[in-house]
C-alpha cells in the first residue's frame, strides 16, 4: 500500500463562470521513505498537486490518500518549504526555527534542542540570534528547511524551494538537501521542481508533468544508488538520464 | 560573510542614537532658520506698522505672556494632553478591536465595514455639542468625542495591515493547523504593526483637535477653555501662547508615536 497515493485527481477553478482545469487526472504513489520530485515547466499544475497534499488546496475531483486516509485537511505530521523562505522579520533565526513547535502548542525545550542541532547541521549555528534581514537568500532557506524537519515530520513537502536562488547557491542547497536527507532516513519528500538537474540529483523517482493537459505524464525512476555525492551530477550516466528527461518535457510540448 | 554580518547586528547603541541626532539636528538646521527669520521680520514689522495688539501682537509680546503665564499654561496643557494621551490609547484599543472583528469574521467584515466608511462622510466635529448632551461637560464627553473622531484612521491602518500579511505566512500558518487566533496573534498582529503606526500618526492629531474642540464646547480648565476665556477677553497674545504650549505638546505626543513606530521598523526591517 502506498504512502501517498493519488487517484484521478483534478482540479477546476472557476473564475468568473470560464472554467479552467489546473490538474487533469492526476496518478501517482509514493511509497514510504521516498523522495520523489515532479518536474515540469511553469504554470503545469504541480504546485497546486503539493499544496493538495499539504490540505491547503480543494481537491475537485478524485481521491488522494496519505497513510491510508483520505486527504481532508492539514496534517500534523508534514514539514513544508515554499519557494520564499516566509520567515517572520521580528523573529529571531531560532525562534523562526519554532515557529511550528509554538503553534502546535507543544513544550518548547526538547524541540529547541532539536532546532539547535538542524541549525548546527546546515551551518547557522552562530546566527541562531540573528534576524531574517541580517542573513542571506541562502541562509534564510536553510532556515526554512529546519523549520519544515522541527517538528521531526514523516512527510516534507518542498514546493521550488530553491529557484529564487543565484545558480551557485542554489547548487549548495542541492548538495546541503542531499545531504540532510541521507542522514534523515524513513522521511517520505514531495519535491517540486523545474530543474531537471536538480530532480536528478536529489529524488529516488521523477514524475514529469506537461501543460495540456495538466497532468502526470512519465514517471522515472532514478538509478543512482545512495548515498549520493554531488560528484555525480558530473558522471556520464546522469546527464544521459538528463537528456532523457529534457526530450521528454519538449516532446510532451510539441505533443 | 559573517564579519559582515555581525558588524549590521553589532552596531551599538548609543553610536546609533547618535546617528539618529545628527541626521535629525541637520535635517531641522533649515525650517527652524526659516522660522526665526520669520519671528524677526513680524518683529519689525508688528513695531513699525504699530498693529493693534488686540489684532496682531508682536512675537516678543507672545513670549511675555508665554513666560508670564506659564505655570497656568503648562497646568492646562498638561490637562488637556493627558485627555490626548488617553483618548489615543482607547482609540487604538477600540481600532484594533474592529478590525480584528472584521477579520476574523468574513460576515461581520461585509456588514459592518461599508457603515464604517460611510459613517466617515459624516462631518463629527458637528457632533461635538451632542456628546456634551451624552456625556455631560468634562472629560468624559471630550474624550469620547476624540475617540469617535479618531479611531477610524487605526481601524483603517490595522485593517490594511491585516489584509497586508503575506500570502505565504497565512498558509504557512494553514500547513501548521494554526487557529485564525494564532494567525492574528502570531503573524497577521505584528504584521499589522508598521501600517497600525501610519494610522496611529494620523488620529494623533485627531485626538488633539477632539479634545480642544470639545473644550471649546464645554469645560472648566484645559488649554481649550484658555484660549475660549482669552479670546473673551481679547487677550490676543495669550490665545498664541497657549497655541504655542498646546503646539509643543502635541508635538510631544506626535514624536512619541513615531519614535515607536522607528522602533518597530527597525526590529522588523533592519
Amino acid at each position: 500500500m502506498s504512502f501517498i497515493r493519488g487517484d484521478g485527481l483534478r482540479k477546476v477553478y472557476d473564475p468568473d463562470g470560464k472554467a479552467v482545469e489546473a490538474l487533469h487526472n492526476v496518478n501517482f504513489s509514493i511509497e514510504k521513505g521516498e523522495f520523489v520530485s515532479i518536474l515540469g515547466p511553469s504554470g503545469c499544475g504541480k504546485s497546486t498537486l503539493l499544496m493538495m497534499c499539504a490540505g491547503l488546496e480543494e481537491i475537485s475531483d478524485g481521491l488522494l490518500m496519505i497513510a491510508g486516509a483520505p486527504m481532508t485537511g492539514p496534517r500534523g505530521d508534514v514539514g513544508i518549504m515554499f519557494q520564499d523562505p516566509t520567515l517572520l522579520p521580528w523573529k529571531t533565526v531560532v525562534e523562526n526555527v519554532l515557529f511550528p513547535a509554538r503553534i502546535a502548542r507543544i513544550p518548547i525545550e526538547p524541540v529547541r534542542q532539536r532546532a539547535h542541532a538542524l541549525l548546527d547541521s546546515v551551518g547557522l549555528q552562530s546566527f541562531e540570534e540573528h534576524r531574517p534581514h541580517q542573513l542571506s537568500g541562502g541562509m534564510r532557506q536553510r532556515v526554512s528547511i529546519c523549520r519544515a524537519l522541527v517538528n521531526d515530520p514523516s512527510i516534507l513537502l518542498m514546493d521550488e524551494p530553491f529557484s529564487a536562488l543565484d545558480a551557485i547557491t542554489r547548487d549548495q542547497m542541492n548538495v546541503l538537501l542531499l545531504d540532510l536527507w541521507q542522514q534523515q532516513l524513513a522521511r517520505t519528500a514531495l519535491f517540486i521542481t523545474h530543474s531537471i538537474r536538480e530532480a536528478v540529483l536529489l529524488s529516488d523517482r521523477i514524475l514529469v508533468m506537461t501543460k495540456r493537459p495538466a497532468t502526470i505524464v512519465q514517471n522515472v525512476a532514478v538509478p543512482f544508488s545512495r548515498p549520493r555525492s554531488p560528484e555525480l551530477a558530473e558522471g556520464v550516466e546522469f546527464n544521459r538520464l538528463c537528456g532523457r528527461l529534457r526530450s521528454m518535457i519538449e516532446d510532451s510540448h510539441v505533443g | 560573510m559573517s564579519a559582515e554580518v555581525s558588524s549590521i547586528g553589532g552596531l551599538p547603541a548609543s553610536r546609533r542614537l547618535e546617528g539618529i541626532m545628527c541626521r535629525f539636528a541637520g535635517g531641522a538646521t533649515l525650517p527652524v532658520g526659516f522660522i526665526l527669520i520669520s519671528l524677526g521680520i513680524l518683529e519689525i514689522l508688528a513695531r513699525t506698522l504699530t498693529v493693534p495688539e488686540v489684532l496682531f501682537p508682536s512675537p516678543g509680546r507672545v513670549l511675555t505672556a508665554l513666560v508670564i503665564n506659564a505655570p497656568a499654561l503648562c497646568h492646562h496643557a498638561a490637562l488637556t494632553v493627558s485627555q490626548v494621551v488617553v483618548a489615543l490609547i482607547i482609540s487604538l484599543a477600540v481600532g484594533v478591536a474592529v478590525a480584528t472583528v472584521f477579520t476574523l469574521s468574513r460576515v461581520i467584515n461585509k456588514m459592518f465595514a461599508p457603515l464604517f466608511v460611510v459613517l466617515q462622510i459624516i462631518p463629527k466635529i458637528a457632533l461635538a455639542p451632542l456628546f456634551v448632551v451624552w456625556f455631560g461637560p468634562g472629560a468624559m464627553s471630550h474624550l469620547s468625542f476624540a475617540v469617535c473622531l479618531s479611531f477610524f484612521p487605526i481601524l483603517a491602518g490595522a485593517r490594511a495591515g491585516f489584509e497586508e500579511t503575506s500570502a505565504d505566512a497565512v498558509r504557512l500558518c494553514s500547513a501548521l493547523r494554526a487557529s485564525r487566533w494564532q494567525t492574528l496573534i502570531h503573524v497577521k498582529l505584528p504584521m499589522a504593526l508598521p501600517q497600525l503606526f501610519v494610522g496611529a500618526k494620523v488620529s494623533t492629531t485627531l485626538c488633539i483637535i477632539g479634545v480642544v474642540l470639545g473644550e471649546f464646547v464645554s469645560a472648566n480648565a484645559g488649554i481649550g477653555w484658555y484660549i475660549v476665556r482669552a479670546a473673551a477677553l481679547s487677550q490676543t497674545a495669550n490665545i498664541l501662547a497657549a497655541l504655542v504650549v498646546l503646539s509643543l505638546f502635541g508635538l510631544l505626543v506626535y514624536g512619541m508615536v513615531a519614535a515607536g513606530e522607528i522602533a518597530v521598523r527597525r526590529r522588523m526591517f533592519g
